[in-house]
């Protein structure tokens, strides 16, 4: 198994583990979290597809990492965002849930 | 004015004007956003003229040539939906000024004489004036999507509009930070999906740009993936009809020139988008027909569900945003006759656009562009197309006598008409005449629109 393939299967898990908390948890930084693994598996899958081994060129294609690294900045702000607004919704309503999740006692 | 530098003032201009609104703070940012939304303007009428006259405006950003590098282009449905923007953008910033410069004022489009809804209270006046950097970023980001020619710049400017789109939600204050959130987590999972599509489409095939992928297009297994993970991501974006769940309170809870902006201009970008991808890159996949059908269903649903559901609402802006659901709706059904009839409807699908900019509200109820609808489904033969834009338009014209009668006889004495500033009115008249204008301005827009076009 080459090392990109690697780098790509562990994108997919990645992917799948975000997916599933961003879609599941009710906590809404439990969900930021995962919308944030979300985006690692991305961009750990756009790192693995960079890469080359066969044909003219060996060194890794730089488009790839370009748009990586665009995704970063792009990520933490959005984060800083969506956590900014979970404490003035934390301080407003009393809870980190959106208000159709505040019934139940699940995570 | 050449056209590529035409090109470039309509990206700098918003951008350059949500900086310096921020940096004029509280006093200056009126002043900066007025003036922005008039070079705005100016900028954009000047690049539809270029694009009509010279066809295809391009700049490569950098003088990096594609695939390298990002290139911007402009063809004849970019300039055109630069130029609704500009004029719809200028209307908002006319009724912002009045808006928020009313202090303590009563939302004059609040019907209920009830307790106001969750989030009802008008923005603290001390942060009003964010407004006008927060919607001059939103208009640049508009912008930069419509002149993107590759699909991950489309993805930095939908993360870049989502984020003021719900700054904009946000502003309304501590009770909308619920409503805020909520888009913003939808949002970011709809860049996702779309992101990973576009990862697809580079890995099998070394480019993300749409001009050349469109010539490079091998179908197979992961072209549909990822176009079935962009549609969908694009979907819950747009809020179209199964995923439209976020929009209501996102918008409802809005004071009303951010909630004019994110119905008339911000949802639509993400439709804007489902139409390149489906009328210019994935049009030519065989059996593609499919998915616009699906749209399209979804489409109808939308118009039918978003018409009852505004029926039901008690609020004029929650009675609103369940009508850009159903005019969301709307757009779908024309973009599917337009993958159907080809070239000749895209100047019905143009016209549907008009229809959904103008927010559904009287005096032209989105007149003209029903129309054009109407008349591309029967040309088309789409007979259920006409059922449901004629059920629809029964529903909107059922809810807006319900307001309308509700404004006229319920109105409480102490509720004077002076209350409402004259500025508003004359911009809701503005884009009405607009509006009116546009049935007269057919044929030019007609030939911007098929500048450029695939088919």
């Amino acid at each position: 198994m080459s090392l990109a393939l690697l780098y790509g299967l562990a994108g997919i898990a990645l992917v799948a583990m975000g997916l599933y908390a961003a879609l599941a948890a009710r906590h809404v930084l439990r969900r930021l979290l995962g919308l944030n693994v979300l985006g690692s598996g991305v961009f750990m899958m756009l790192v693995a597809l960079a890469s080359r081994t066969t044909g003219i060129a060996t060194r890794p294609d730089p488009v790839p990492h370009a748009m990586v690294l665009t995704g970063i900045v792009v990520a933490v702000s959005a984060t800083a965002l969506g956590l900014a607004l979970l404490r003035r919704m934390h301080a407003h309503d009393g809870s980190p849930r959106l208000p159709e999740d505040r019934d139940a006692g699940s995570p | 004015m050449t056209g590529s530098a035409a090109l470039v003032t309509v990206l700098v201009v918003p951008l350059a004007g949500a900086v310096a609104a921020l940096l004029a703070g509280r006093r200056g940012a009126v002043a900066a956003g007025l003036l922005t939304s008039a070079l705005g303007v100016a900028a954009a009428f000047v690049l539809a003229g270029a694009v009509l006259a010279g066809g295809m405006q391009r700049v490569a950003v950098g003088g990096w040539a594609v695939p390298l590098g990002i290139e911007l282009r402009a063809d004849g449905l970019a300039a055109a939906m630069l130029l609704m923007t500009a004029v719809i953008g200028a209307g908002i910033a006319v009724y912002a000024w009045r808006y928020f410069g009313a202090a303590g004022h009563h939302d004059p489009h609040d019907l209920a004489a009830g307790p106001p809804g969750p989030a009802g209270k008008a923005a603290p006046a001390s942060t009003q004036w964010l407004f006008w950097p927060v919607w001059l970023l939103a208009w640049g980001a508009l912008n930069a999507l419509y002149l993107s020619g590759d699909l991950f710049n489309l993805y930095v400017t939908l993360e870049l509009l989502g984020l003021a789109a719900v700054a904009l939600v946000a502003l309304a204050g501590a009770g909308a930070a619920a409503a805020a959130l909520r888009y913003l987590l939808l949002t970011l999972l709809g860049s996702m999906l779309y992101i990973l599509g576009v990862e697809l489409l580079y890995a099998a095939h070394q480019t993300m740009d749409l001009l050349q992928l469109r010539e490079r297009l091998q179908p197979g297994l992961s072209v549909w993936l990822a176009a079935a993970l962009m549609t969908t991501g694009l979907l819950v974006k747009t809020a179209i009809f199964p995923l439209h769940f976020w929009l209501p309170p996102a918008h409802g809870s809005a004071p009303a020139p951010v909630s004019a902006a994110l119905s008339a201009l911000v949802v639509k970008a993400g439709f804007y988008l489902l139409a390149r991808l489906w009328l210019d890159l994935f049009g030519a996949l065989p059996g593609a027909g499919v998915v616009p059908a699906l749209l399209g269903a979804l489409g109808a649903c939308a118009v039918l569900w978003g018409g009852v559901q505004a029926l039901r609402q008690t609020r004029l802006k929650a009675m609103i945003a369940y009508s850009t659901v159903a005019q969301l709706g709307y757009l779908m059904i024309a973009l599917l006759l337009a993958s159907g009839a080809g070239g000749a409807a895209a100047g019905a699908a143009g016209g549907a656009m008009h229809a959904g900019r103008d927010p559904g509200l009287p005096p032209t109820g989105g007149f003209v562009g029903k129309f054009a609808l109407v008349e591309a489904a029967v040309r088309a033969g789409a007979w259920w197309a006409v059922a449901v834009v004629l059920a629809g338009s029964l529903l909107a014209a059922a809810f807006l006598f319900h307001a309308l009668s509700r404004a006229f006889a319920d109105a409480p004495a102490d509720k004077t008409s002076a209350e409402v500033p004259a500025a508003p009115q004359l911009a809701a008249l503005a884009l009405a005449l607009v509006a009116v204008a546009l049935a007269a301005a057919g044929e030019p827009l007609r030939r911007l629109l098929t500048v450029g076009a695939a088919t």
